[in-house]
């Protein structure tokens, strides 16, 4: 498998973190704002002294002007839990560049930008169920070795349950944080209970559909076999110039809904069309969207 | 632009085939897709609905479909209608046939009135010259194309019809050829009673018609099968619309016979009339009232007779013995050197001296046979039943008293014996035949057989080629006859006016120019030969014209061309081809760079 990523990615890459919408309250110190006070720069709050308080944090101004002894809080900033769900069911080896490789360049560089935000970054590649190699997340830059090493021993195989994967995901981890979900979405009705219960559990979510530029505008006409990649199903089909037309209508469609669908539940959508590089999609598409600053 | 040969579009039908066979040649795709649902919900999609199988459509099948509509229409002969610049040259073709002699009303006949055109189309043409041509079966230049007006209607003037046939288009092209050719005119008028069949269409037609006629069509005698004499057949029609009472004479020279019919008009009546003393041989038909086309109303017929055998006798002929050889062909009595067809032995021995086929009886001949004396004969046995001097011949029925004992004889073929001895042998050498027979005839019962004239007959045209005098009996106005060979060549020809005609040494043939008897005489004698009018100048003239002509009447200071171009399309097919299989070969031997 080709290198994912190298040294020049990673530098267009510099500057960039995560931002979430809420406090998340994390276990350990970071840089996202928690729901608990605590040591920052940043002031959030009075209250009355009591025993026991540091002095540092009594405010002696207010006490000389009010005659009242009250201590200042501060916004607790704690670390973001990152899940990488990343979709390497077979139809995501279809397409060149494979939608999965794109898939996986992408991932690396969202757990890079995790980890370099001191973020905690986990990869859980999936198909039908979340991937024996998946890596629970952990700080550090040595987790990016880990999570590398996961993303490239997956294979495009197997067919694709959405659901299933969060399922699994829920109960792996029991700390909310941001699901990035990395997948074509190429299903009939297999992701809205999971990605339901994913909101359900307070993980603030974000959704990019990797698709090749064929299955945008496919072309090709005549009698074709058409086989699906994973059910191995197969029709036959008399393609003309009005059923490609067809097809884009109906694809159209299916990508409304599950834009609305994601919508609906506050989740942001990016298309990652694998013609076009990750760096656009991560500088213009993800920080236009406001999940990078 | 106009197709020559319409019918090759017919091969078109082979794109079909060409269709079917890239069709069937063409394989399903097979496309692995991530989203096989998307597609199965287009089976409902009406557009869907609407695709059909399509023939992919590719550079060589685009290619093949080329050069096969190149080829089709190559061989559909395409050609495209060009006006020529002008020549300012007039060809007037006069019909010259017998049928232009016909009278029409006020007294002119249809040439007349065609020479009257003429010299309108002459004075009315603004070139200054015009050529002129009398077309029929033996068409002639008038005037060249070079000749002044003056001249050219001066010629129109001193013409006349003559009494050949109708001239074919064949003819005309011939004739035009004489003149510079078709294409060198401007203008070619055809002046005629009749349209030519199947006229080009640069050919502008102009048809006078008109007159009265009835006419003799058939007219034929033959030996009567059955009885003494001969039978004269004959037919008349009446080309009028009207009801007409004519009358036929029929005259052998000695006798004659007439019956007066009457005639429905468009109608034709045929009669059989017997001749049965007739010792004439020229026949000559008479259809009475004139009419307006007299030259139809007379025939003439020459009935051919066998020719006289020229027999030259050696010995005492028994009478039994030229009864069956007049029996079996007229026969004259000739000297030695009188060129003798065949030559009869009777009793004695042939001279050295006598050439030629040889019936020897009852004699000898030096070098092929030698008798001795008479001995006891007996019945007859065919050696050769199947001989052709057999033929008919009963040989049980013959009796032999006495057969002459044979004491030499040459090889040859021994038909009948008589207790063991020879009595028929057929000696074939190569530049004569000798037939023998052993016996004396007065020693056996042949001459009162009925097979006896049988074999005679037989052995005479074993012996006997007859040549024939005269391939006619008769013929048309403008018809060649041929003179004949070495052996029998006639020598002085009769015209039926009573003149001699002018024969040179080595011609072959002789043009009768009129109807009538013609005698042909050669050394042999004398044989008649019946000149008529061609029958189909008697044929109702129907004042129509072909459609071409109207076109070509109004054809002003040009004429149109037809040039074709199948050259140009048979090039693009052949080079379409090439092509094809350049792309072919480009297509298997250069590999496609792999993505």
């Amino acid at each position: 498998m080709r290198q994912l990523i190298d040294d020049a990615f990673l530098r267009q890459l510099s500057r960039l973190r995560f931002i979430t919408k809420g406090r998340r309250q994390g276990h350990l110190s970071g840089t996202h704002a928690s729901p608990r006070a605590g040591v920052s720069l940043e002031f959030a709050d009075y209250r009355p002294y009591t025993p026991g308080d540091d002095f540092r944090y009594v405010d002696w101004n207010v006490y000389g002007r009010l005659d009242r002894i009250l201590v200042k809080r501060f916004v607790h900033e704690s670390d973001l839990p990152i899940y990488l769900l990343v979709d390497f069911s077979a139809s995501m080896g279809i397409g060149s560049p494979p939608k999965a490789f794109y898939a996986a360049r992408l991932a690396a560089a969202l757990a890079y930008l995790g980890l370099r935000g001191l973020d905690r970054v986990g990869a859980y590649p999936f198909n039908d169920r979340v991937s024996p190699s998946a890596v629970p997340p952990r700080h550090g830059m040595r987790q990016m070795s880990h999570i590398l090493r996961a993303l490239l021993d997956a294979n495009a195989e197997g067919e694709t349950s959405i659901d299933r994967a969060v399922d699994e995901l829920l109960t792996r981890t029991r700390e909310c944080g941001l699901v990035i979900l990395i997948s074509d979405f190429l299903t009939d009705n297999g992701y809205r209970e999971g990605i339901a219960r994913l909101c359900h559990r307070g993980d603030e979510g974000i959704a990019i559909q990797v698709l090749d530029p064929a299955e945008l505008h496919p072309t090709g006409t005549g009698t074709t076999e058409l086989i699906d990649v994973e059910s191995k199903r197969q029709t036959v089909l008399t393609v003309g110039r009005s059923t490609l037309a067809a097809y884009e209508t109906r694809f159209r469609q299916h990508q409304a809904a599950l834009r609305a669908f994601l919508l609906e539940r506050g989740i942001p959508y990016f298309l990652g069309a694998t013609d076009r590089p990750v760096v656009r999609l991560i500088h213009e598409d993800l920080r236009r969207g406001g999940v990078l600053k | 632009m106009t197709l020559l040969n319409p019918t090759a579009l017919y091969l078109a039908l082979l794109a079909g085939w060409i269709l079917l066979l890239a069709l069937l040649r063409t394989k399903e795709r097979r496309r692995e897709v991530a989203a096989l649902f998307l597609w199965e919900r287009l089976r409902e999609d009406p557009r869907t609905k609407a695709a059909r199988r399509r023939i992919p459509i590719d550079l060589l099948l685009v290619l093949q479909i080329a050069a096969l509509v190149a080829l089709v229409l190559a061989l559909a002969g395409p050609a495209v209608r060009t006006r020529t610049p002008t020549l300012a040259e007039l060809a007037i073709v006069l019909d010259g046939s017998a049928s232009m002699r016909t009278t029409i009303e006020g007294g002119t006949t249809r040439y007349d009135e065609a020479i009257g055109n003429a010299e309108g189309l002459i004075l009315e043409h603004p070139g200054p010259r015009a050529a002129i041509i009398q077309l029929s079966s033996r068409s002639v230049v008038l005037s060249d194309r070079e000749d002044s007006r003056a001249d050219a209607r001066a010629a129109l003037a001193r013409s006349t019809p003559t009494s050949f046939a109708d001239g074919s288009v064949a003819d005309l092209l011939g004739v035009l050829e004489s003149v510079g050719g078709a294409s060198s005119f401007e203008r070619v008028v055809y002046l005629s009673d009749r349209p030519l069949p199947e006229p080009p269409e640069w050919l502008e037609t102009r048809l006078f018609s008109g007159g009265r006629n009835w006419s003799i069509d058939a007219f034929s005698a033959r030996e009567n099968p059955t009885g003494p004499g001969v039978l004269v057949f004959l037919r008349v029609s009446n080309h009028t619309s009207e009801s007409v009472e004519v009358t036929v004479r029929v005259d052998d020279g000695l006798t004659d016979v007439s019956l007066t019919v009457p005639l429905q008009p468009e109608a034709s009546e045929t009669y059989v009339l017997p001749f049965p003393t007739t010792r004439g041989t020229a026949f000559t038909a008479t259809l009475t009232p004139d009419d307006g086309f007299p030259d139809d109303n007379v025939r003439y017929f020459a009935l051919q007779r066998a020719i006289d055998l020229r027999v030259h006798w050696i010995g005492t002929p028994s009478r039994y013995l030229l009864a069956a050889v007049e029996a079996a062909v007229p026969v004259v009595g000739v000297g030695a050197d009188e060129g003798a067809d065949l030559t009869v032995v009777y009793g004695e021995s042939v001279p050295d001296s006598i050439g030629g086929n040889v019936l020897v009886i009852h004699g000898e001949m030096s070098g092929i046979v030698r008798i001795g004396p008479e001995a006891v004969g007996g019945g007859v046995i065919a050696l050769q039943p199947d001989h052709p001097l057999l033929v008919g011949v009963r040989p049980e029925n013959l009796r032999i008293a006495s057969v002459p004992s044979i004491e030499s004889i040459a090889d040859g073929a021994v038909v009948l014996a008589a207790e063991e001895t020879p009595l028929l042998v057929e000696f074939d050498r190569e530049d004569r035949t000798i037939t023998f027979l052993a016996a004396d005839l007065v020693s056996t019962n042949l001459p009162i057989t009925v097979d006896f004239p049988i074999l005679v007959a037989n052995i005479v045209a074993r012996l006997v080629r007859l040549p024939a005098p005269l391939s006619h009996s008769w013929t048309v106005v403008g018809e060649p006859v041929p003179l004949g060979e070495a052996e029998e060549r006639i020598a002085s020809v009769i015209h039926p006016t009573g003149a001699e005609v002018e024969l040179a040494e080595d011609q072959l043939t002789f043009l009768p120019t009129a109807p009538g008897q013609y005698r042909l005489t050669s050394d042999r004698g004398t044989y008649p030969l019946g000149v008529n009018v061609s029958p189909t100048e008697s044929a109702t003239v129907e004042p129509s014209l072909p459609p071409s002509s109207s076109e070509a009447a109004d054809g002003g200071a040009a004429r149109a061309v037809l040039r074709p171009f199948w050259r140009a399309l048979a090039g693009i097919a052949v080079l379409l081809l090439l092509l094809e299989a350049i792309v072919h070969a480009g297509v298997v031997l250069i590999p496609r760079k792999v993505r």
